[in-house]
């Protein structure tokens, strides 16, 4: 029994080792669209925005400084900021209408200056994982910024400050603006006086923004990497599933039937060999994706199991329908078909953290969905290798449920090639 | 060592193979003949165990194919009758794996995969996929599939379908070693000829029933002491039969628009009064020859039809 499995299993592996293009394939898709998404992420194309929304109950010069500055993330515009009212904003953050929600107290200009300290109150969606992340780290960036401001120019924004002070209420908010651009014009000027100050400074801060990429640590292509991995497996479990079809309309299926080998034996030298193939591939992408993004090495072993049970889910779903499909034509369609629907919803083409929730609540119902949240909570956010442990036991529910279907069908799958 | 009794395979409404009964020997040739759709495969792979009979029994070697499928898989050997390959394998791995289905491993594996090779003749080609191979060397390595364990029953579903003549003697001589070695064999095929220059019995079969058996003498016996005159001409069907209708020891075979055969005792001193009797029902004869009589006669004797249509 074990030996003929055996016997099978090293049978397949040769055929499918033989299909040099199908593997090659099955590594190219997934390689190829990561490339073009970490090229299009270089080159400064449209990212997930965080929303976020300010309630300024200070109204100085300096929360006008820190406010505009979140607007102007370069490019990439990773914050967009939209000034309202503390109520309105605490309904929305409460909505989920927006990454974060923060709040300049009164009186934190006048801290600043004082240098006195004064918190400033940041309200995160809990909903969303990675946009509150990046707003934090924005802004811890921003509040060093305006204490090094303060210790630069001190003397400049008190002489601004009493200047706007003096004016009437209305019209402070007529020239905050100017008021913002005078107040550029005098770090440029002093900027050139006082390169000794400067050059510490903007190391400081340059070294903060670093800190601050790393602690977030998910870049735009870095988001996609697992979900891509997910779409190789998806296209090797169609090719894999396809044998079936393939030994029944060759003949062999019906040799074999009548041969000492049991229709289980050819039935675990598919899986085994699909496991081995899953292995080998999920590893090497894996690799390429760890290597490329420094992911730590601990985390390399459990992500290529759980890839590999997860690209054994997908075959088994995949040789389920291949085996209930009335004809090979049929089957090979339905399957290829079945492949997108998957990846769309499944958060393999479309990350997660671009879908809308309601799309996202119901991806991750989609097994290769489920498997894929599972495996970015244990790569990216909080879950740690718990997030794999604990729906171990539902991944090879999954699994041995699929299988056993597929054991079930191909009883009278073979008896049909009477 | 292949025992097949009252065997009836019934495909909803259709029979088959009915009342199909007869028993094979070791170191023997024994023969399935019979035109397309007449049951040969249905009972073959009723042997083979891919098939359940609707009723009677089949063992190979004592074992029931039913109630001890294993141990009948494991003493059989089997050519199907379409071609079964891995298209993705050379030749050497195909005999390989269907050596290893049996349970041969390491060098006593190697060694009969390379003794089947030679004698299959692809040992030059051993290392090329058998997409790449001709029908006649596809076919040789189908046969080799089946005998690389050496089994003690072999079963062969019309394995010289679509070979070249040089293939098929190849073929042919190939199974004759395995006789030697004292295989049982069990030959199905609708060509005649070949029936006749190698089995030592013989099962003639007709929509799904047996309608003659016996080795090649016993089947020639049945003829009689008779001779098969045929004649190729044209004809008038019913003029003909009225022609022979009543005339002692003369038997119309068949009765084509240009062909027509007769069977009849001493038939060398009348073939004056059978000329006569055709001319008379205003044939136009063209060439007749006289032979002995073979198994497709005696199919026309049996069935009133030829064997290949
Ligand atoms: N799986 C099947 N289902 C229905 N009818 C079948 C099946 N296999 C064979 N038959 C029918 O049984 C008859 C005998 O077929 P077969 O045994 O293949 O004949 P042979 O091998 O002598 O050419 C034919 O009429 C054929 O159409
Ligand atoms: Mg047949």
């Amino acid at each position: 029994m074990k030996s003929g499995a055996l016997h099978c299993a090293g049978k397949e592996l040769r055929v499918r080792l033989r299909d040099r293009w199908a593997l090659l394939m099955w590594l190219l898709v997934p390689l190829t669209i990561g490339g073009m998404i970490t090229a299009l992420s270089d080159g400064g194309q449209p990212q997930p925005t965080a929303q976020l929304l300010v309630v300024d109950e200070d109204d100085s010069l300096i929360s006008g400084f820190l406010i505009s500055a979140l607007g102007q993330t370069g490019d990439a515009e990773l914050i967009q900021a939209e000034s309202v009212s503390r109520q309105e904003g605490q309904e929305r953050i409460e909505a989920g209408d927006a990454s974060a929600l923060l709040i300049v107290p009164e009186g934190f200009g006048d801290a600043v200056l004082n240098e006195q300290p004064s918190v400033l109150q940041l309200i995160t969606n809990p909903a969303q994982q990675i946009l509150p992340s990046i707003v934090e780290e924005f802004l811890s960036v921003l509040t060093d910024a305006v204490f090094y401001l303060h210790r630069v120019f001190g003397n400049e924004l008190k002489i601004i400050t009493a200047q706007i002070d003096a004016l009437a209420p209305g019209e402070s908010e007529v020239f905050a603006d100017p008021m913002i651009a005078q107040l550029g014009v005098a770090i440029n000027n002093a900027a050139e006086t006082l390169v000794e100050y400067l050059d510490p400074m903007a190391l400081e801060l340059a070294a903060a923004e670093d800190e601050a990429e790393e602690a977030s640590g998910l870049t735009f292509a870095l988001v996609f990497f697992p979900g891509i991995i997910f779409i190789g497996m998806l296209f090797a479990a169609q090719g894999l599933s396809d044998s079936f079809w393939k030994e029944r309309e060759s003949g062999t299926l019906r040799r074999t039937l009548v041969s000492p080998l049991s229709l289980t034996e050819i039935f675990l030298g598919k899986l085994l060999s699909g496991a081995g193939l899953l292995f080998l591939l999920s590893a090497a992408m894996t690799t390429i994706g760890f290597v490329y993004h420094g992911l730590s090495p601990a985390s390399w072993l459990p992500a290529v199991l759980w890839l590999t049970l997860s690209g054994l889910v997908l075959y088994g779903l995949m040789s389920l329908v291949q085996l209930i499909a009335p004809t090979r034509k049929s089957a090979s369609l339905i399957t290829s078909i079945l492949i997108f629907p998957l990846m769309m919803i499944g958060g393999a083409f479309f990350p997660f953290e671009a879908l809308p929730d309601w799309l996202k609540t119901i991806g991750i119902w989609v097994p290769n969905g489920y498997l894929l949240e599972r495996l970015k909570a244990y790569l990216f956010y909080d879950g740690g290798i718990n997030a794999l442990a604990t729906s171990l036991p539902y991944a090879l529910a999954m699994a041995g449920l699929l299988w056993m279907l597929c054991a079930w069908r191909l009883k009278a799958f073979a008896g049909r090639a009477e | 060592m292949i025992v097949v009794n009252e065997l009836r395979k019934q495909f909803g409404q259709l029979v088959a193979a009915e009342d199909v009964s007869f028993t094979a020997k070791a170191g023997q040739i024994f023969g399935l003949l019979g035109p397309n759709g007449a049951g040969k495969s249905t009972t073959i792979n009723c042997i083979a165990g891919l098939l359940t009979p609707t009723s009677g029994t089949v063992s190979v070697k004592g074992h029931d194919v039913v109630s001890d499928p294993l141990g009948a898989r494991r003493t059989l050997g089997v050519v199907p009758q379409e071609l079964a390959l891995y298209e993705d394998l050379s030749a050497r791995e195909n005999l390989r794996f269907w050596g290893g289905a049996y349970g041969l491993r390491g060098q006593q594996l190697e060694e009969r995969v390379n003794t089947v090779l030679s004698q299959i003749g692809l040992q030059d080609r051993a290392g090329d996929k058998p997409e790449n191979y001709s029908g006649g060397m596809k076919r040789r390595l189908n046969f080799g599939c089946g005998i690389v364990h050496q089994p003690d029953v072999l079963l062969l579903d019309e394995p010289t379908v679509g070979v070249d003549p040089q293939s098929r003697e190849r073929l042919l001589e190939r199974v004759r070693d395995q006789v030697a070695r004292g295989a049982c064999v069990l030959y199905t095929t609708h060509y005649m000829e070949e029936a006749e220059a190698l089995c030592d019995q013989l099962v003639i079969m007709d929509h799904g029933k047996i309608i003659a058996s016996g080795t090649m003498d016993e089947l020639r016996e049945m003829m009689g002491e008779r001779d098969v005159l045929r004649v190729s001409g044209r004809f008038d069907g019913q003029a003909v039969r009225k022609a022979f209708d009543g005339m002692a020891g003369v038997e119309v075979l068949q009765v084509d628009a240009d062909v027509v055969q007769l069977s009849a005792e001493t038939a060398t001193r009348r073939l004056p009064e059978l000329l006569g009797a055709l001319a008379e029902s205003g044939a136009d004869i063209q060439e007749t020859t006289l032979a002995r009589p073979n198994l497709e006669s005696l199919f026309l004797l049996l069935t009133g039809k030829a064997l290949r249509e």
